[in-house]
């Protein structure tokens, strides 16, 4: 005997349960004989056939190539641990007599050509004693482990590519697709205005001026043109706006007669949001806190949802008893419910969340919190520092005089508010902002607008619950930036297959 | 006769007939046999060295004063000092076979020596004529040996249509005097013959070989090979035989070594050695000298053509 099942092993990578050769008599030139010893309890049997064990004629094939591979490893040298050899024909097979449980099997193997080391050609012969069992004639491929791999990555790369997105995909609103699926959230009071929404839109974003507490149409108007000017064409620009807020009306139409390309509405489901987007048609996306909002929304006519979840910052859509739900679990809650695109807000902080949001439905997301740390947010430096300032702790949940609990970063003013010592509002300054709404505990208006100011002491400066981990300034472009190479750099290796 | 004939113009010969060079068949005293005998006898050159040529040329030389040609396997890697002998020697004609021929054109030429070439197909005939080549030999695959795709019954007229200037030549299947006439109405010039000349007193192959083509009907000849790309036409034997069962298996074309099917004079034993002859062996019935192969083949065509007036009636 030449070689036994052990060294065989070290010669060829195969094992048990997938080893048909078990030992070599000889190799004399280009001829390799080699020996299977059958055992009626071998597990194949039991299936092959269930009425009539015989060995079946793939095993004795392999059983055949095997053996020529360890022929081949041997004319290789040393270098053959480097190299994989894959099966790259079975150009005839032909079987002469069945093999029987118990049956000694003899392998004769010629290898009679080889072609630029990338090529081995084998005639393989069975036989159970004198008898020739079986004849195959077969190809083997010789492979680096480097190409091989790169195969690997290929086949799967070809397969999923025609299934799923290796980048991150573009977002339609209405009838225009937005390059990027990143919406800038809009902030009120005048914290995202035409600087920051331009500038997102420039880069290839939906770039969102928050109009509530605003109440002169004019500087909607002035606001969207500037804008306009700062994002050259790029992007898509649109308006956030709360239901709730007392000129809406006259607001709104301001802004769709500045042609928008979005509208964003929150806070207080109203349905002339509609009739006033209609006239333009410029699609409305509702802001729900949870699925069946989410579907109401879509019946009113929503061309979009985007779902706020827990983490947000500012006002959440969470009242009295209803607890705080992630963003995620409503998103795959919503995309079971509603036809119409769900865009993920509330959290989102990078690539990774992007692609986590994506991944569970979502098309798009929307994101706040980061773009207050940039240049061109329209805030106040030291609204900014607050968030850069902020620690963990420093992130509460207030109430505010809307009715809904509020996420801030703890300024002065937020301590009063947690002592109940706030300054009542002053009924003579009082321009209704949110109408009868209010519980008149402080001026939401003026605080917000005090923090956009720089004033803390007297400001309430809205944060997301993730505001604590930036630490420096950044610029729009390098934000979107970092966001979309984080993102494709996941999706090159998982991509989206929704 | 033939005064008229480009082929018999451009060689200087008596009949517009050549015997086909066969590597391993073809030699001094065959071709001298059909050149001595108004034809053009063709030293078969195949795989072999310049010394065999060189003396083989020199052989023919003392046997004949009349023209005679080389036939060069442009496969043969020696091709370029086989040329060196040809022009030393003074061959007037060279035909070539198995590749291209016009890299050696110029030298040739410069030599003064014709140069005909056989080819498988009208496209090359055509392209052959562009480039100055002196004849042209279209084989159909009805010969012996490395065959080609096409017959000689379609070849010939639609080469015919192509080829103005040069003399055609029609190979294939062409061994007595109808199928000579029959070349000459598709529109040959001439004919290149070669199982024919086999079965005549002066080649030179063993006597049992040319039995096994004089004994052949047209059932025993076969082709093996088809699957390397290179398929042969022979007689069957044992050989042929082993061949074709090891096809069934489809092989690797390694494992079919075609070496062992080039040309031979073979031996005693007609199972031993590839019997390669054209579909034609089924129609050849006696040993001839080829004096006699050649006047029965003009003979006969004559009176065929001048008898051809009856089909029409």
């Amino acid at each position: 005997m030449l070689y036994n099942k052990k060294q065989i092993k070290n010669i060829i990578p195969y094992q048990e349960p997938f080893l048909w050769v078990d030992e070599v008599e000889s190799i004399e030139g280009d001829t390799i004989i080699g020996y299977k010893q059958t055992d009626p309890k071998d597990e194949y049997f039991k299936g092959h056939f269930v009425d009539f064990p015989i060995m079946p004629g793939v095993l004795v094939v392999e059983g055949i190539a095997q053996t020529g591979t360890i022929l081949l490893r041997e004319k290789m040298g040393k270098d053959h641990k480097n190299k994989h050899l894959l099966a790259y024909q079975v150009r005839s097979a032909f079987f002469y007599e069945i093999i029987l449980p118990g049956d000694k099997i003899k392998y004769k193997v010629k290898m009679v050509g080889m072609y630029q080391d990338k090529i081995a050609n084998f005639v393989g012969e069975a036989f159970v004693g004198e008898n020739k069992k079986c004849e195959v004639r077969f190809s083997v491929a010789i492979l680096t482990k480097d190409e091989l791999n790169k195969k690997a990555k290929e086949v799967k790369g070809e397969k999923e590519e025609k299934k799923g997105w290796f980048n991150l995909p573009s977002l339609k609103i209405g009838e225009k697709f937005s390059k990027l699926p990143i919406i800038q959230g809009g902030m009120a009071v005048r914290v995202s205005l035409h600087n920051l929404a331009g500038n997102v839109a420039k880069e290839g974003g939906i770039g969102i001026i928050a109009i509530s507490g605003m109440t002169d149409p004019q500087e909607v108007r002035d606001e969207i043109r500037k804008a306009r000017e700062i994002s050259q064409g790029n992007g898509l620009i649109g308006v956030n706006i709360m239901g709730v807020i007392g000129k809406f009306k006259e607001l709104l139409t301001a802004a769709v007669e500045e042609k928008i390309d979005i509208i964003i509405q929150g806070a207080g489901f109203r349905t002339d949001t509609f009739e006033i987007a209609k006239k333009r048609n410029v699609p409305v996306f509702a802001m729900a806190s949870s699925a069946n909002v989410a579907k109401k929304a879509e019946d009113a006519g929503a061309a979009g949802v985007i779902i706020e979840g827990c983490k947000a910052g500012g006002h959440l859509g969470f009242p009295k008893g209803h607890p705080f739900v992630e963003t995620i679990d409503i998103i795959k809650d919503t995309v079971k419910k509603v036809k119409i695109p769900v865009i993920a807000a509330g959290g989102v902080f990078n690539g990774k969340d992007i692609v986590e949001m994506l991944k569970a439905g979502a098309k798009g997301v929307q994101m706040a919190t980061r773009f207050v740390a940039t240049e061109e947010c329209d805030a106040n430096q030291k609204f900014k520092d607050a968030y850069l300032n902020a620690k963990k702790e420093d992130i509460a949940i207030i109430h505010s005089p809307v009715g809904l609990p509020g996420r801030a970063i703890k300024t002065p003013f937020v301590q009063k508010i947690i002592n109940k010592t706030t300054p009542k509002p002053d009924p003579k300054e009082c321009v209704g902002c949110i109408g009868p709404v209010c519980d008149r505990t402080y001026c939401i208006l003026k605080t917000l607008e005090n923090a956009r100011k720089g004033d803390l002491e007297n400001g309430l400066v809205f944060a997301g619950a993730n505001a604590w981990k930036i630490n420096q300034m950044t610029t729009v472009k390098k934000l979107l930036d970092e966001l979309v190479s984080e993102a494709n750099q996941i999706l090159k290796d998982n991509p989206i297959t929704q | 006769m033939f005064e008229n004939n480009k082929l018999t113009k451009l060689l200087g010969i008596k009949y517009p007939i050549i015997q086909g060079g066969m590597a391993g068949v073809s030699e001094s005293v065959l071709t001298a046999a059909v050149s001595n005998a108004g034809g053009l006898g063709i030293i078969g050159s195949g795989f072999a060295s310049p010394k065999w040529l060189d003396e083989e040329i020199k052989k023919t030389k003392a046997l004949t004063d009349k023209p005679f040609a080389v036939n060069l396997l442009m496969q043969n890697p020696a091709v370029p000092e086989l040329i060196k002998t040809i022009i030393e020697n003074k061959v007037p004609v060279v035909f070539t076979g198995g590749g291209n021929p016009l890299t050696i054109l110029p030298y040739l030429k410069k030599a003064g020596i014709k140069v005909i070439a056989v080819v498988p197909t009208v496209r090359l005939a055509k392209k052959m004529e562009d480039n100055g080549i002196d004849g042209v030999v279209v084989e159909g695959m009805e010969s012996g040996g490395h065959i080609g795709e096409n017959s000689t019954f379609c070849l010939v007229p639609q080469a015919k249509q192509l080829i103005k200037t040069i003399p055609l030549i029609a190979a294939g299947g062409i061994y007595n005097g109808q199928t000579f006439a029959s070349a000459m109405i598709l529109g040959a010039d001439g004919v290149q013959i070669g199982t024919r000349f086999m079965a005549s007193t002066e080649c030179q192959i063993h006597e049992n070989y040319k039995k096994a083509i004089i004994n052949a009907t047209d059932e025993d000849v076969t082709v093996i090979a088809r699957f390397t790309g290179h398929p042969i036409r022979l007689i069957k034997n044992k050989l042929s035989e082993s061949v074709k069962k090891t096809e069934e298996k489809n092989p690797f074309p390694e494992e079919i070594k075609s070496e062992r099917f080039a040309g031979a004079k073979g031996g005693e034993n007609i199972d031993a050695f590839p019997l390669l002859a054209g579909i034609s062996a089924g129609g050849i019935k006696e040993i001839k000298p080829c004096k006699e192969i050649i006047e029965e083949i003009v003979n006969d065509a004559e009176k065929i053509l001048k008898e051809s007036e009856k089909l029409l009636q």
